[in-house]
């Protein structure tokens, strides 16, 4: 180490020497003073550019790192379980060369460089300030998925950088049936791409414009759910802010899962200040002294119809509504996850009444409402709520401190009007409402968006991929993320055979091959390599050819 | 592109180029060769071709060039930028692989040898 050291000195004081014959050469040459400034002093381009390159460096060794990690705790779990399993040394032998190759296969893949060439863009489902959701399916394998696509420049300019990677760290690292499943990011000069599921269920918001209101039992098992995906993010130290009926989708088979992290449409409400809540304060005054003249009074069916013609037009905006945040947002004073909490309360108190608690024809107004809960926060006289929903409804919409849930979701599952729900079946169980859906495209549950720039997407290929390291760009180092299906190989009987034994959905990944048989308590270790056993045995030919391919 | 009394010139010696045109060259030449399937085969059960080691030898033999005009030309900016621990960890690791694989012959590495020597020092 020391010789090293004494050796980058004498390269360093070697290279001044070198410096200072090169500037000599240089005056002979050219004169100007341009070219010495230039040497002399580091460019902001040049300091940049270093900054991205460091970050590229370190994010590259400790991906590299994870991975090498991963691979290890796989052998090594792989080979805990075949000494369990009192193997033969030949199929202990076989098994291991089997999850080297699978790890090959699985290495080779991320070789692959995603990009918008490889998916073909369908319907548009979703649009926002950022970018937009839309179906795509993947040319090579005919899958369909949910793409969605977020300026860059957007992100910037409205500093939703660390928002965004946080979301898709988020959906990298989370694996939940609550929660909407990443498959894949990438990126180009213009656009961050995330790859996910698509559930073809749509939305809550959809589904309310429907319904109108829901019975307390149907708004249990959404509001159970819902519960489950913001204990699920939580647990990851991840606070959504923006929990409302638009990022509630809905899978083919009902259940909800929780999405849309990053493409909040912005809250219309910038200039808000606090004086702005003084002045709501004296007009609530001043009409609480009226005495709310009639004529002033909507009845719930007109203040429900009227919301569902706003919210229709919100829909189709890129402004947000900021009838689910909670007032500690709203103020920007800094918030924690319970802010999510007060998103869950307000969400069933549409469900239930028909219309958000604070609804107003403006968000101004709406953001003062919120504010000042205590004075607006009501249920109109021709609700009939049990004591229960009401309850938990007014914890919910309340102070931080009084919240429940500020403490953890199991304040809001201990709640009475959840008595009786099964927590860990909620996903297993009839959803309240099966949405009609026809085929793996089908939009009809969602709401039509129309193609207002219909011009055709030029290619996100410009270029080597390198050359989109620029400075800009060191904000979304680190973005591109792949989750290989490498379980989904149903050529190999071992992995056909777990398959067949996870009973429950679940993300595949090479996670999975372990994970499946452990939370399987019924399996025994033994059993599960002693069911391998008659395959090999029941199939000379097949071992024959084995033996025959690798030789 | 020059490391200290050597010189490197693009396609085999013919042609004479600057640092910044070398490494695009040769980074715009890499890339071409790992993203040829025929090389690098991404599809599964796809044989890797038996002359593989000879390309990987020569991306690896052209990219030691670099780290040797960086060294010898760059160091004190590296340094000023604060980047030295990057690029000795990457070299570093470069060095280690080449060498555990013997994909670069020592006489490609004599421009900067006393470095070379020192890192690989049992």
């Amino acid at each position: 180490m020391e010789t090293a050291k004494a050796w980058l000195s004498k390269l360093k004081s070697k290279d001044k020497v070198k410096s200072s014959k090169k500037k000599e050469a240089t005056s002979n040459v050219k004169e100007g003073p341009k070219t010495a400034g230039g040497e002399e002093a580091l460019s902001n381009i040049t300091k940049e550019k270093a900054a991205a390159a460091k970050l590229y460096i370190e994010n590259h060794y400790k991906m590299q790192m994870q991975s090498l990690q991963e691979r290890k705790e796989r052998r090594k779990m792989l080979e805990k379980k075949l000494a369990a399993a009192e193997v033969s040394e030949e199929e202990q032998n076989n098994l291991l060369k089997d999850l080297e190759m699978k790890e090959t296969e699985y290495m080779r893949r991320q070789r692959h460089k995603m990009g918008a060439d490889d998916f073909e863009p369908l319907t548009m489902i979703g649009k926002g300030a950022f970018g937009e959701v839309r179906i795509c399916r993947e040319k090579g394998t005919g899958n369909v998925y949910a793409m969605k696509k977020l300026k860059k420049s957007e992100m910037l300019r409205r500093g939703q950088v660390e928002h965004v990677k946080a979301e898709r760290n988020l959906l990298a690292e989370v694996d939940s049936n609550c929660i909407v499943k990443l498959y894949c990011s990438f990126q180009d000069e213009e656009y961050l791409y995330l790859i996910m599921e698509y559930l073809p269920g749509g939305d809550m918001m959809t589904l309310l414009m429907r319904k109108d209101t829901l019975t307390e039992d149907e708004a249990r098992f959404y509001i159970g759910e819902t519960v489950l995906a913001i204990e699920s993010i939580h647990k990851h130290n991840y606070i959504h802010r923006d929990i409302k009926p638009d990022n509630l989708l809905l899978d083919k088979d009902g259940h909800m899962k929780l999405s849309d992290f990053g493409l909040c449409k912005p809250l219309d409400c910038s200039n808000l200040q606090e004086k702005d809540f003084t002045v709501a304060r004296n007009v609530s005054g001043a009409l609480q002294s009226d005495g709310r003249p009639v004529a002033t009074r909507r009845t719930q069916q007109e203040q429900l119809l009227n919301w569902q013609r706003n919210r229709r037009m919100l829909a189709y905006s890129t402004v947000g509504t900021p009838d689910y945040i909670a007032p500690e947002v709203l103020l920007k004073k800094g918030y924690g996850m319970e802010c999510d909490w007060w998103s869950l309360g307000a969400i069933m108190y549409e469900m239930l009444v028909g219309f958000p608690p604070f609804y107003s024809d403006d968000p101004m107004t709406t953001c003062r409402k919120i504010v000042n809960w205590r004075n607006y926060l009501k249920f109109p006289d021709e609700v009939r709520l049990s004591p229960e929903a009401k309850d938990l409804i007014c914890r919910l919409l309340c102070n931080v401190e009084q919240r429940l849930g500020t403490k953890g979701a199991d304040e809001i599952k201990g709640h009475p009007w959840f008595r009786g729900t099964e927590w860990g079946k909620l996903y297993q169980m009839k959803a309240a409402f099966i949405p009609q859906v026809n085929d793996e495209l089908d939009t009809q549950n969602f709401e039509k968006f129309e193609e207002t720039d219909k011009q055709v997407p030029k290619s996100a290929k410009s270029g080597p991929w390198r050359k989109m390291l620029s400075s800009k760009d060191i904000n979304f180092v680190g973005y591109t993320y792949k989750n290989v299906e490498i379980v989904n190989d149903d050529q190999i009987p071992g992995i056909a055979e777990l398959k067949k034994k996870s009973n429950k959905p679940k993300r595949p990944s090479i996670k999975s091959l372990f994970e499946d048989e452990t939370s399987g308590g019924t399996t025994t270790h033994q059993g599960s390599f002693l069911n391998l056993l008659p395959t090999q045995i029941e199939d000379p030919e097949k071992e024959g050819s084995k033996s025959s391919s690798s030789g | 592109m020059k490391a200290g009394r050597y010189e490197y010139r693009w396609a085999d010696g013919t042609t004479m180029v600057s640092a910044p045109e070398y490494v695009e060259l040769l980074m715009n030449w890499i890339e071409t060769q790992i993203d040829n399937e025929h090389i690098f085969p991404k599809k599964t059960g796809e044989p890797f071709p038996p002359n593989f080691e000879d390309f990987v030898k020569r991306i690896l033999r052209k990219l030691f060039r670099v780290y040797a005009h960086i060294y010898h030309s760059h160091f004190p900016k590296i340094v000023t930028l604060n980047e030295q621990a990057h690029l000795n960890t990457c070299f570093h690791r470069y060095l280690l692989f080449v060498s555990e694989f013997q994909l670069v012959d020592k006489e490609e590495m004599v421009p900067i040898q006393k470095l070379v020597e020192t890192i690989l020092k049992p």
